[in-house]
């Protein structure tokens, strides 16, 4: 888990298995001073685990990010849309605003993403600086525009 | 001897004339298995020995002067009489007749009547002899189950099959001929061969045919001209035979534009499949087999068994063959599912190292650039001007190899259209040019609009790079109608190309220029190339160094689909 976690007040909780990807991504939310409490997280089930906690039966283990998970779909171990699932399947997490951000335009993944639910599904531009500035968008609606679920 | 004796005495007591013709010649008559009677013109029996008798009534003592109808069972009188009312007329008759012995068992006989003359010529009585016939000596019922049999296996043979003289005049067809040329039978029977063929394949079809009755078989591919001005690929094979020592061509012809599409589907996995042609000689291999084992079953009619067992093997192999081209088809599927695979990981992991070197480039460039001199800050510009070209060249690599199984849809398109959207488009992102498009009116074209779409933008945008060292440029669009029976071009003014290179103008990422000169990845006209061959069409090219270009193209027509 990143340095940055804080588990008092999490705004933004990026689940991205490229550290390149993730690095940039971060950047680019620096860059614009859109906020510090943010999480990166490796893989589904790290991001399972971050989320309801090891102890199924204790509600309070939790974390919940307050404005948006931005999820990458080709993750090791528990794939994106496993995870996409359980976040839309659990009282806990259901209301969490969900954005797909993918290098993946497959009809197939589009289609599963919104089958459950998903609020937003993004293909990361291939060109970096279209890239950086698409997430640059992303994190000044979610952050700024974007009016969040309450409690 | 004595027991023959006690016979002959026990039917000298039954059925002989009374004016015996000598012992021997009865005894001879007795003791044969042939079916032997003699009755006098009123029908009455004479003489019938016992191989005969087999058809009497047991229960009638007494045969001699008899009429026949009242010793045989009603049926085999049915049978008998019309060929008795011939003998007395002096016909001789023969043939195969089944008739019924008492207790109703039916049995098939070859029968042979004679008449019998008196001195004077006139007919007074006859004679007939009868073998029973085995079970598969049974000719002629036989050769009506055969008939019915192959009407039925030549009928359900996929494609089209026919029989014809050294006249041209149709002897046998199956009923898929009639169907697929909307004839009737009557109006087949009449047709000759060549009434099949437009024009152009008239001559080629009647060469053909020449060489079947000279050298004895063809193979050879030809429009099918239907009754309703259609034109239908088809793949004809054709052999001699001879049938009661005349020479009759047999033929059969496969449709092969639903073949054809396979065959562009096939390419579509380019190197992977072979080209469709080892199905197509496979194809070849069952239709010859097929005429090959019709060719027997005609010499050898006699082989009814046989005949039917050919026929049964045909239509196995044909089965044989449906099975092979679903295995083909289900291969090919699991190729494309491969390639589709190929291309998505290609896309996943190949872009996202891309995006992390140009994107820490710039975060250096962003972050360090005071302390960067301007070597250090237009080497990593290079870092980044490479990762982008590295991108395009995975992009047009992968809409290269997308192309290859991409199904293609078959519209009229208006090219001069076309050509006029395309180059609007693309000028707006030139508006620093001074470009005039001459674009004169062509033939619709026929092809998938996406496909043909992307072979006018990759022309139009070369035309436009090409021509950026001109003050005005000068593109050019139009057809020839007198070359290569009907060509599209695209022409311009540019900076042309030796022409000694011209064979590498559409290989992938063969560039005959600088990507200082002119940018570009080497995949755009090898796409053009690929489009075109997957319609059916050519593409060539003609320039200059510095006197410009010029790119032609052809498509089959829609009535060539």
């Amino acid at each position: 888990m990143s340095e940055l976690f804080n588990d008092a007040n999490i705004d933004i909780l990026i689940i991205e298995d490229d550290p390149n990807d993730a690095k940039l991504i971060m950047r680019v939310f620096k860059k614009h001073n859109l906020t510090n409490n943010l999480v990166h997280l490796k893989d589904g089930a790290e991001a399972l685990e971050f989320l309801f906690g090891n102890d199924a039966a204790n509600d309070s283990v939790g974390n919940k990010p307050n404005r948006v998970i931005l999820l990458d779909l080709k993750l090791p171990k528990i794939d994106g849309i496993e995870v996409l699932q359980r976040v839309r399947s659990d009282e806990r997490t259901r209301n969490i605003p969900v954005v797909i951000l993918t290098s993946s335009s497959e009809e197939r993944d589009i289609k599963a993403a919104y089958a459950l639910g998903v609020n937003s599904y993004v293909t990361k531009p291939i060109r970096f600086d279209e890239f950086a500035s698409v997430v640059a968008k992303l994190g000044l609606y979610w952050m700024l525009i974007n009016k969040p679920p309450l409690g | 001897m004595a027991e023959s004796t006690v016979l002959q005495q026990d039917r000298a007591s039954a059925c002989h004339a009374p004016d015996d013709r000598g012992h021997l010649a009865q005894s001879m008559v007795e003791a044969s298995p042939v079916m032997m009677l003699l009755a006098d013109s009123n029908c009455a029996c004479q003489l019938a020995n016992p191989a005969f008798e087999q058809l009497f009534d047991p229960a009638k003592k007494e045969f001699y002067g008899k009429h026949l109808r009242d010793l045989v069972e009603n049926e085999t009188w049915q049978v008998m009489q019309p060929s008795i009312e011939r003998v007395l007329l002096g016909d001789t008759v023969s043939g195969e007749q089944q008739y019924v012995l008492p207790g109703y068992n039916h049995q098939w006989y070859r029968t042979y009547y004679a008449p019998v003359r008196d001195e004077a010529g006139q007919v007074v009585g006859f004679v007939e002899q009868a073998i029973p016939l085995e079970q598969e000596q049974r000719f002629e019922e036989n050769m009506r189950r055969e008939k019915t049999f192959s009407d039925m296996a030549i009928n359900s043979m996929p494609g089209i099959f026919y029989l014809f003289d050294q006249q041209g005049k149709f002897l046998r067809w199956n009923q898929n001929l009639e169907v697929v040329s909307g004839y009737s039978s009557s109006e087949i029977a009449t047709m000759s061969p060549l009434d099949f063929f437009g024009i152009q394949d008239k001559e080629p079809i009647a060469n053909a045919i020449r060489t079947v009755f000279t050298e004895g078989q063809v193979r050879i591919e030809a429009k099918f001209l239907t009754r309703d001005g259609r034109k239908i690929p088809y793949n004809f094979l054709a052999m001699r035979m001879i049938v009661d020592g005349k020479p009759i061509l047999i033929g059969s012809g496969i449709d092969m534009s639903g073949r054809k599409e396979a065959e562009d589907t096939q390419r579509a996995t380019l190197n992977i499949l072979q080209d469709f042609d080892n199905e197509r000689q496979y194809l070849q291999l069952v239709h010859k087999a097929t005429l090959n084992l019709l060719e027997d079953v005609h010499e050898d009619r006699l082989q009814l068994n046989m005949t039917q067992r050919a026929l049964l093997n045909m239509l196995e192999d044909i089965e044989l063959e449906r099975v092979k081209a679903e295995q083909a088809n289900a291969l090919l599927e699991s190729v494309n599912r491969e390639l589709e695979a190929f291309s998505y990981s290609v896309s996943h992991d190949l872009r996202a190292p891309l995006r992390a070197i140009s994107g820490f480039a710039q975060a250096v460039i962003e972050d360090y650039s005071p302390r960067l001199d301007e070597n250090g800050k237009e080497m990593l510009d290079l870092v980044q001007q490479n990762a982008a070209r590295m991108g395009r060249l995975i992009d047009d690599l992968l809409a290269f190899s997308r192309l290859n199984h991409q199904s293609m849809s078959h519209h009229s398109i208006n090219l001069q259209e076309l050509v006029k959207t395309v180059f609007h488009e693309l000028y707006a992102q030139a508006t620093e040019r001074k470009i005039k498009l001459t674009n004169h009116p062509v033939p619709p074209a026929w092809g998938d609009p996406a496909m043909i779409r992307q072979v006018m933008v990759n022309l139009i945008s070369n035309a436009i790079k090409f021509t950026r060292q001109r003050e005005v440029a000068h593109i050019e669009f139009g057809y020839l109608r007198n070359l290569e029976g009907g060509a599209y071009f695209m022409r311009d003014d540019g900076a042309g190309f030796d022409m000694q290179y011209a064979n590498k103008l559409f290989g992938v990422f063969q560039r005959l220029h600088s990507t200082i000169e002119f940018e570009g990845t080497g995949v755009g006209l090898a796409l053009v190339q690929r489009i075109i061959t997957r319609h059916g069409g050519r593409v060539w090219a003609e320039g200059h160094p510095d006197q410009g270009a010029t790119f032609y193209f052809t498509l089959p027509r829609r009535e060539d689909q």
